[in-house]
């Protein structure tokens, strides 16, 4: 048996790389200079143990995502109601449509945040209560936006609520308490590029043909379509980038360089963490699952029934910190029912352009409305 | 198997409240294992609808014969035990099936996104591979991988869970890494090198 299975053998090592506590940092950390001569086999070691454990990981969530654990649950408790077995020929077509909700089922959801402070799903509420807003907050409140230069924008959030911030490609960025985030309005045409000085949860739209760049003290992450969040304090002399879902690749910006080769791709619910000299511990299984829980801040809304088309662009200038220009007099009397939600900007901007039938251009970084509208 | 490993005097509090009867116990313990459950199914079934209804009747006995069920020490080793027992009564076929006939569990290749990110990167495609030659491996190293390494049972337990003895364990999983090196070749070592020198 070669050296490195030894130890991928070793209940108690393959036990500690899977979830470290401190008996065992402490035994392990011991063995290492006990072993010095080892610590290229215990590295790789180490390594096959978390690429083992990562590539299960994936097969999870994508398990995960097909939903069947509360499918399954109403199943459960429909037999055991039932006092017989369930024809199988039902549970091979399950329609939820048809299923009385059962008192059963409602228990389900009352326990599910019980269990959840243990289970990762949990941690939702544990956040909730530690960390989250009041449930309803004016759009921006407790932010503030500046325009530093012509094109750029920095939102800086001096309390200690998260606050959203809306970028105009639909990514949604929820922005830390003393934290500041720093951006091209329109973002730029090749890729999009934000600079975060604190902590955020990014929750990024998906566009393939225009990267998305978080640069964080020193850090930088390359995402294409995916969830993460970032802590970048400078007292906190560290780091850390961790996934909530899909991919990212993060590596040190070294000054002077223009190597921007990502040292780590990190899966879901993994973690890197840097020190302040920007060397990483390397790629772990999250520590604190609350950082990769999305927070749980109320939506914007969208929605709007027969208000004036005034109220629309107030609304949309407010949320993207972008200005619209329109004849006031000649739209003031259109009147607008429109669901704008899950729309990008852009996308937002045309079809209420299309309902009140004018035209819209970007110059100068702003937006300018035209055409006669309703009238 | 011997009973000790399984049954003890130490019993787990949860379990016993839903011996008791307590509906929310019951709640508890199906989510805390249900997706641990469902993967580990999957991964020694690859038919979803058998683990499904495996994990059914699970739940279902285990509600209807609570009074009389024991104290356990390790509540998931006993329900991955109890699980492997039913999956392999309600699919006896499944062993002379040869695994490259099996479909391969649904791939992490379907993103296109992420795709885009791991053509970018080099060493990401070689974990790509990994990944990959995992899915190869005969369905008993693949069990015996996931319950390893993913739900972190210790060789003994994994030899109560699959009803084999401890150095059958230490074989499949030797097994497994061999086959992984065999597979991969040039790939493992170059991984296991780039990153050593991180």
């Amino acid at each position: 048996m070669s050296e490195i299975e030894e130890l991928l053998q070793n209940d108690d090592f393959v036990r500690w790389v899977l979830g470290p506590d401190e008996a065992s940092q402490r035994y392990w950390e011991g063995w290492l200079r006990q072993h010095p001569d080892k610590a290229g086999i215990f590295q790789k070691a180490q390594e096959l143990v978390r690429y083992l454990h990562g590539s299960e990981q994936r097969d999870a969530d994508l398990l995960k995502q097909k939903n069947i654990a509360p499918w399954l649950w109403d199943r459960i408790n429909e037999e055991i109601k039932a006092g017989a077995p369930a024809g199988r020929v039902v549970s091979l077509h399950p329609s939820r449509t048809h299923r009385p909700k059962t008192l059963l089922f409602f228990r389900w959801l009352g326990a599910a945040s019980l269990a959840g402070l243990l289970g990762a799903g949990g941690y939702w509420f544990y956040h909730r209560d530690r960390h989250l807003p009041p449930a309803v907050s004016p759009p921006l409140a407790g932010l503030t936006v500046k325009a530093s230069g012509r094109s750029a924008l920095e939102c800086i959030n001096r309390g200690n609520t998260p606050q959203r911030v809306h970028l105009v490609d639909g990514s949604l960025i929820i922005l830390g308490g003393n934290s500041s985030l720093h951006y091209e309005k329109f973002l730029q045409k090749d890729k999009r590029e934000v600079y975060l000085d604190g902590e955020a949860f990014f929750d990024i739209a998906t566009d393939a043909a225009r990267p998305f760049y978080v640069h964080a003290r020193g850090v930088l992450t390359q995402v294409l379509g995916t969830s993460f969040r970032i802590i970048a304090r400078k007292e906190d002399k560290k780091i850390i980038v961790a996934v909530s879902t899909g991919k990212v690749a993060v590596g040190a910006e070294h000054p002077g360089t223009t190597n921007k080769v990502p040292e780590y791709i990190l899966q879901a619910n993994q973690e890197v963490v840097f020190d302040a000299s920007l060397r990483a511990t390397g790629r772990m299984p999250v520590t604190d699952t609350g950082l990769v829980a999305k927070p749980d801040l109320p939506e914007e809304s969208f929605s709007f029934s027969d208000v004036p088309v005034s109220t629309v662009f107030r609304k949309l200038s407010d949320v993207y910190s972008v200005k619209i220009v329109y004849d006031e007099q000649q739209l003031s009397k259109c009147l607008i029912t429109v669901s704008l939600d899950a729309l990008s900007f852009e996308e937002k901007l045309a079809l209420v352009c299309k309902v009140l039938g004018v035209q819209y251009r970007e110059e100068d970084y702003q937006i300018v409305i035209e055409g006669k509208g309703c009238q | 198997m011997t009973n000790e490993d399984l049954y003890s005097y130490v019993p787990d509090p949860l379990w016993e409240r839903f011996k008791k009867g307590d509906q929310e116990a019951f709640a508890q313990l199906y989510n805390e294992h249900i997706d641990n459950l469902l993967l580990y199914g999957m991964k020694t079934i690859r038919k979803e609808q058998v683990v499904k209804d495996a994990i059914q009747d699970l739940f279902v006995e285990l509600w209807r014969s609570r009074e009389n069920l024991q104290s356990v020490r390790s509540v998931p080793l006993y329900l991955f035990k109890s699980l492997r027992y039913k999956l392999f009564r309600e699919n006896k076929m499944r062993m002379e099936v040869p695994s490259a006939s099996i479909p391969a569990y649904p791939s992490l290749l379907d993103s296109s996104i992420e795709m885009l990110i791991l053509q970018r990167e080099e060493e990401c495609s070689h974990r790509e591979k990994i990944s990959h030659a995992i899915r190869q491996l005969p369905c008993r190293q693949q069990e015996a991988i996931n319950l390893r390494f993913y739900q972190g049972f210790s060789n003994e337990q994994i030899a109560l869970i699959m009803d084999i003895n401890y150095q059958s364990v230490i074989n499949l999983i030797h097994k497994a890494i061999l086959q992984l090196r065999k597979h991969l070749g040039y790939i493992l070592t170059l991984l296991i090198w780039v990153i050593s020198i991180v």
